[in-house]
């Protein structure tokens, strides 16, 4: 069905219309494809930090996505389209916003979790409200707080869910709780406790890089969303040494895998170019706001679901006015 | 005219079968509910304050509350207790405080019911027993520490910090008010013999 | 004998068609607060229960002396007495209870199923179909809220009524003990009701 409309709309190369024209999005698999590979880098560095465990969990995470993905459409009696790489993509996700030691069961009821309640609950890919990776966190961070506030030091999980690794705080919660900051070249690459993915910024970063040169991603929203956390954390820091330099807090917690692959979700972030100023903003400006005076050290995902949450009134709020309509 | 009348009626007849009602219920259920807050307070006190005897207890109030100090049968101070209360993560926390009779260590402490923090997190400073014990014995002549502070003196929760340092908090906060109740009050009369 | 078609209708109308919280989406105060527990669901329902149909016989009764002007302050005091009487008698004789219900009872004066069926119904109907309809809508309102509380204390506690069943292997869901967990659990139950009775339209239009 799908592989013959997209030979039709090739065939049709040449079109005529009147305007406005839209100008055509990529094709989906072609920009899962790119995001899949643009995490790479991260999906290696945490295999790399947290060794089998982190390999196990990736592949539970986008096994379990693409299964129920699968299996829900089948039931919906929907188009089947788990080829098109969007599963994939959430199931990689979330494994790389979970805590490396977190037991399998829990990755793969969060996978069912993103899928279900996250996106086929919405009608599917284009539908749902919710970034479906951070929605299943936030439901996994609701029902299990204890185990998704857990947290790994580097190579120190030897064999799968055995006792013996050495838990530690994230330099969040150290900075927060104790006071105690984190050298910024293990935050640059990742030799600090976090979620999978979140450690490593130099990973993060070359796969941005590959994203942007691509031209799969809007630079907008993390170009103002990191922008906003370095100014009013380098504010902060001047009258509270104690807060965090600024580039502690851009290197540090999930900011930068959250502002490089979750806020710049085409779906659930804004539509027009203000839009995704302001949703930047907004974002940052949570982050900041939790992680100086709420109880949780982090607040990245909760930004962006709140972000997400205000999407449809930004896009409405910054939909531009046809030239010459009438006020 | 008439309507107005029979609104009048209406509305006052019915007041009165409602307040009728109201005061049989009243009747039959006050002295109860009185009862189980009694019990329950009894309850909290014989669980700080050990070995107290129900029979010589003495109320030392101040400003409108109560704090109670305990005799054992022999007629010897065992200690004091007063019912706390301050905000903790969701709602109100209760906390029976037990001061030994040297006002400058806790007896022990209890958190009552209802208590109405996150189940599974901040409601562990009650189902997790080993919190409220580690309170017994501690110098309270000053304010008491809990961790991440240090050096501390208590232990907080993992994930039910804010709950943890509520406790604290409520205990620091009143045991001024108990040490200052207990020196206005006492000397004033014997142990209270209740029937 | 004629009308009694027109009361088993009464009454069987909110247990499913007008199910006051699936279907009119009322009373969903103490549906989301206080279904963390079946037990606290079905003593939510049997208050409510006493406090509907209590109220149902009164204003039935007395419909035809209230005049229009004051019927919602009839109302108004006629529940407000009841739910105080659910309130007193639930603290003097389970104080455990109470204290878990909490400020939940009292506020059974301000659900909209209450007045709602007052206005709707039991002012303009004479004592049988108002029992019939009071009874129809608690029992409706009762289950949705056992159901949910059943739903809710499985995950939240691997309990049902307080009897454990998913063992102590089982690591508690605590998100659905919190408001969280109500709307994720109505809104699915919601869904699923809708579904069920899109398909029963669908049977019944072939």
């Amino acid at each position: 069905m799908t592989a013959e409309t997209e030979e039709l709309a090739e065939q049709r190369l040449l079109e005529i219309r009147t305007s406005p024209h839209i100008r055509s999005p990529l094709a989906t698999p072609q920009v899962m494809r790119g995001v899949l590979i643009a995490l790479i880098p991260a999906s290696a560095a945490s295999i790399y930090f947290f060794r089998i465990q982190a390999l196990l969990l990736i592949l539970t995470s986008v096994v379990a996505c693409m299964g129920v993905e699968a299996l829900c459409q089948f039931l919906l009696k929907r188009p089947i389209s788990v080829g098109d790489g969007s599963a994939a993509v959430t199931g990689l996700l979330l494994a790389l916003v979970l805590p490396p030691g977190l037991p399998l069961y829990y990755v793969a009821l969060g996978a069912a979790f993103a899928i279900i309640i996250g996106k086929q609950i919405f009608g599917g890919l284009g539908y749902n409200i919710f970034n479906p990776a951070l929605i299943a966190r936030a439901f996994l961070m609701a029902a299990f707080p204890g185990r998704l506030t857990t947290w790994l030091e580097p190579f120190t999980l030897k064999v799968v869910g055995s006792v013996d690794a050495i838990t530690k705080a994230t330099p969040l919660a150290l900075m927060k709780f104790y006071s105690e900051p984190t050298p910024l070249k293990n935050l640059f690459f990742g030799n600090v406790a976090g979620s999978l993915g979140e450690t490593c910024a130099l990973a993060l970063i070359i796969g941005a890089a590959f994203l942007l040169i691509k031209g799969y991603m809007d630079w907008r929203i993390p170009l103002s969303y990191l922008g906003i956390v370095f100014i009013l954390s380098a504010l902060i820091w001047k009258f509270a040494p104690g807060s965090g330099s600024p580039l502690f807090h851009l290197l540090s917690g999930g900011l930068l895998l959250g502002a490089l692959f979750m806020a710049t979700d085409p779906v659930t972030s804004p539509v027009t170019k203000t839009g995704r100023w302001l949703f930047g903003i907004g974002a940052g400006l949570l982050v900041i706001i939790i992680r100086n005076w709420g109880g949780l050290p982090e607040g990245v995902m909760y930004s962006i679901l709140l972000m997400n949450a205000v999407t449809p009134l930004i896009n409405r709020l910054t939909k531009p006015k046809p030239f010459g309509a009438a006020k | 005219m008439k309507n107005n009348l029979q609104m009048i009626a209406v509305l006052t007849l019915l007041g009165v079968a409602s307040g009728g009602g109201l005061v049989f219920m009243a009747r039959y259920a006050e002295p109860l509910i009185a009862q189980h807050q009694e019990e329950s307070i009894k309850e909290a006190v014989r669980q700080v304050l050990p070995a107290f005897d129900l029979a010589r207890e003495k109320i030392i109030k101040a400003d409108g509350q109560k704090v109670y100090a305990e005799y054992d049968d022999q007629g010897n101070l065992v200690g004091y207790a007063f019912k706390a209360e301050g905000p903790g993560f969701q709602d109100k926390i209760f906390i029976m405080i037990g001061l030994a009779p040297d006002l400058e260590h806790l007896a022990g402490i209890k958190i009552m019911d209802p208590l109405k923090e996150t189940p599974g997190l901040g409601e562990k400073i009650k189902s997790e027993a080993w919190f409220q014990e580690q309170f017994r014995g501690k110098d309270v002549s000053r304010p008491l520490k809990i961790k991440p502070e240090r050096p501390a003196d208590v232990d907080a929760i993992t994930g039910a910090t804010i709950s943890s340092q509520a406790v604290t908090r409520i205990i620091n906060g009143n045991i001024p008010f108990i040490k200052e109740a207990v020196k206005r009050g006492s000397g004033s009369e014997a142990p209270e013999q209740s029937p | 004998m004629k009308r009694n078609p027109g009361i088993i209708v009464d009454f069987t109308k909110g247990l499913w068609q007008d199910n006051p919280v699936f279907r009119q989406l009322l009373g969903m105060c103490p549906t989301l607060a206080v279904t963390g527990k079946a037990l606290q669901g079905l003593t939510m329902g049997l208050a409510v229960t006493f406090v509907l149909v209590s109220t149902g016989i009164v204003i039935s009764l007395i419909r035809k002396i209230v005049p229009r002007q004051v019927r919602i302050a009839t109302f108004t005091v006629t529940i407000a007495t009841f739910v105080t009487l659910a309130d007193r008698f639930l603290a003097a004789r389970f104080p455990a209870m109470s204290a878990a219900l909490g400020p939940y009872v009292p506020l059974i004066v301000v659900n909209c199923i209450i007045l709602g069926r007052q206005e709707a119904f039991t002012s303009k109907n004479p004592l049988l179909p108002s029992l019939f309809d009071a009874f129809g809508m608690s029992v409706g309102f009762t289950w949705a809220l056992v159901v949910l509380g059943c739903i809710r204390e499985l995950l939240a506690y691997g309990s049902i009524f307080g009897q454990s069943v998913l063992g102590t292997s089982f690591e508690p869901w605590v998100v659905m003990a919190l408001p969280p967990g109500a709307f994720i659990t109505l809104g699915l139950l919601i869904g699923l009701m809708n579904v069920i009775q899109k398909k029963k339209e669908a049977r019944g239009k072939e």
